[in-house]
């Protein structure tokens, strides 16, 4: 069966092209360029891994992934950026995301975490 | 004075005052009385008649020859009689031919045919074969040719199936034993003759017929494999490449791989291991790629992952669907279908894109240009693309560039040193060597130089957008994208001193 991912991330050239080379993978890709509606869909409904973004207006990523984690504590979340030394990366860690992928793109990763 | 009748005079007189009568009539034409119905019912009674006669006088049956293709045929024509004009006779064909010089490979039959049509049903008869001359038979060597077949029975299985890849790439596998190639024997030539009858000389084909090389041998006048392996025919020589194929990934079970043929993976190269082919490498999962080398070409059905630290380096062409966080570089051609991430690519020829397609971040050197559908992003990931030269050279000015201010401060070193009074003689010695470094880096570096424009005709096409920040250098002439734009191509312009941007 196909693995369902979501992407959150205000960025909408990066989410366009992590959706074009995911879905040519053969992945069923969800992309949201807005936190909100992207943490509303990821509470809705299952996914087998989430990426988003930390640093997006309105709400940040780890306050997402606080969110998404509280409502469905078996969700799996990677958190990206271009800062790995942001302090939004620990917070976000410390709610629970897996692991941070560098911005632009660290499609190698996401691939891993697929296959586990 | 009265005398015999004269009947033929009275008969004369009588009709001519007939017709005079008759004349007069023609005054009442228009009027409604008899003697006008009488006029019009002779007017009608006439055209009808004329319906039947021949708008042109009679005219005889006709023909015309024409001899075609190096005398190797005469052709004729035929156009019938009117109603009551001469048929054509088939003899004064044959005379007429006779009277061109045509003299062999006359077919009767077909004039005899052609004439009685044209004659009997009136109708032109066009480009008939009336006589037809024998071609010369070129000479042709002894030669061997592949059998269309070849390869084609082989097949590697996959899950849920197999696949053949011949269809998926450009791979014909072979098996030992297979006959790849037959020989045609030696045909003799033959003289033609020309409906002029004069021999006509034959040619001596030249063929370069297939030469057996590695892997193949002949055996009773055919070529035949050698072992299991890769098809390969180029400038007409025919080898196989033995291929080295691994059912499932390169990984901890199988280790770095190292091969002198061509090596077939049927799974992925997990992160980590190395693979390196004499000959041409062909992935079907992700290449997880931390060094991959192969003088031939590569193919990889998913996408190369580098990871930052992956180095792939290509005698021969990529085709791969994405290559991300790594360093490629290929003889060839680079064929990427949807996006290059945040990677190094050179290539010596050009980089094609598919239709939907990204390149983001990075840096592209190209030798004869991009295609590609999207580049660069709104946001600041920086993304460069160098065309029009030779990526190898600017790679080795690079070297050069560094070895010099390495060579310059070890100097600097060296004259402080001096200066401060030291009297080593050793510091001269290595003086003199630095400077001689410092010559060679300079002649190498203007050799370089000189090297590194290869194609100002180079250019960059964007189908979709090119986003702000995306920088282009085409033989070492800069453009900085300040704005979106959509379609378009980056080329020098014609005193090849800036960068235009033209709509696609």
């Amino acid at each position: 069966m196909q693995k369902k991912i979501l992407v959150i991330d205000d960025e909408t050239m990066i989410l366009d092209a992590m959706k074009l080379i995911l879905e040519d993978m053969g992945y069923d890709v969800t992309g949201f360029s807005d936190p909100t509606a992207g943490e509303r869909e990821a509470i809705e409904k299952s996914y087998d891994l989430i990426v988003i973004d930390l640093r997006m207006p309105g709400k940040n990523g780890a306050e997402v992934t606080e969110e998404i984690l509280k409502r469905k504590p078996n969700a799996r979340i990677l958190i990206q950026t271009a800062y790995p030394t942001d302090p939004l990366v620990q917070r976000a860690i410390d709610a629970g995301a897996l692991a941070l992928l560098k911005k632009p793109f660290e499609i190698g990763k996401i691939l891993d975490f697929l296959k586990d | 004075m009265k005398g015999k009748p004269n009947y033929v005079l009275e008969d004369l007189s009588n009709s001519a005052d007939e017709l005079l009568r008759e004349i007069e009539d023609l005054d009442k034409i228009g009027a409604p009385d008899d003697g006008d119905d009488r006029v019009r019912d002779e007017i009608r009674t006439r055209e009808l008649a004329d319906l039947d006669r021949d708008i042109v006088s009679d005219v005889d049956g006709t023909f015309d020859i024409r001899i075609a293709e190096n005398d190797l045929k005469a052709l004729a024509n035929f156009y019938p009689p009117s109603r009551n004009g001469k048929d054509i006779d088939g003899e004064d064909v044959i005379q007429e031919l006779a009277s061109t010089d045509v003299v062999f490979g006359i077919d009767r039959e077909s004039i005899r045919k052609a004439v009685t049509r044209c004659n009997e049903e009136r109708v032109q008869v066009s480009d008939v074969i009336v006589a037809l001359g024998t071609p010369p038979v070129d000479e042709i060597p002894e030669h061997f040719v592949l059998r269309e077949d070849a390869g084609k029975k082989k097949t590697v299985r996959e899950e849920g199936g197999s696949i053949d890849y011949r269809e998926v790439t450009s791979y014909t596998l072979v098996e030992k034993g297979e006959v790849l190639a037959d020989v045609v024997p030696k045909r003799e030539g033959e003289f033609g003759k020309s409906v002029k009858g004069l021999f006509l000389p034959y040619a001596k084909q030249k063929i370069t017929g297939l030469k057996p090389l590695k892997n193949t041998r002949l055996k009773e006048g055919r070529i035949v494999a050698e072992c299991d392996g890769r098809l390969m025919v180029s400038n007409n020589k025919v080898w196989i490449n033995e291929v080295f194929e691994l059912s499932g990934n390169v990984d901890y079970s199988t280790g770095n791989i190292d091969f002198p043929g061509d090596i077939i993976i049927n799974g992925q190269v997990k992160d980590g291991f190395e693979v390196v082919s004499g000959g041409s490498i062909f992935c079907r999962e992700t290449l997880d790629a931390s060094m991959v080398k192969c003088e031939g070409d590569l193919s990889v059905c998913k996408g190369i992952i580098g990871r930052k630290k992956g180095k792939v380096s290509v005698g021969g062409s990529i085709a791969t669907r994405f290559i991300e966080n790594c360093h490629v570089e290929a003889g060839g051609g680079i064929s990427v279908q949807t996006g290059i991430l945040h990677s190094v690519v050179n290539t010596h020829e050009s980089l094609q894109m598919g239709d939907k397609s990204v390149i983001v971040g990075g840096k592209i050197t190209a030798l004869n240009g991009v295609a590609a559908s999207q580049v660069g992003t709104g946001v600041g990931v920086r993304t460069e693309i160098h065309c029009g030269v030779d990526y190898t050279v600017e790679q080795k000015l690079l070297w050069v560039k560094e070895k010099m201010k390495s060579v310059s401060e070890k100097r600097a070193r060296v004259d402080e040193r001096i200066k401060r009074g030291d009297k080593d003689p050793r510091l001269g010695e290595i003086k003199e060597k630095l400077e001689l470094g410092v010559h060679h880096l300079n002649r190498s570096a203007r050799d370089l130089v000189g090297r590194l424009n290869k194609n100002q005709k180079a250019d960059v096409k964007v189908r979709g957008t090119l986003y702000p920040g995306v920088y282009v250098e085409i033989c070492n002439i800069g453009f900085v994208n300040t704005r979106e734009r959509s379609g378009v191509r980056l080329h020098l312009d014609k005193n090849g001193d800036k960068i235009t941007v033209d709509q696609i």
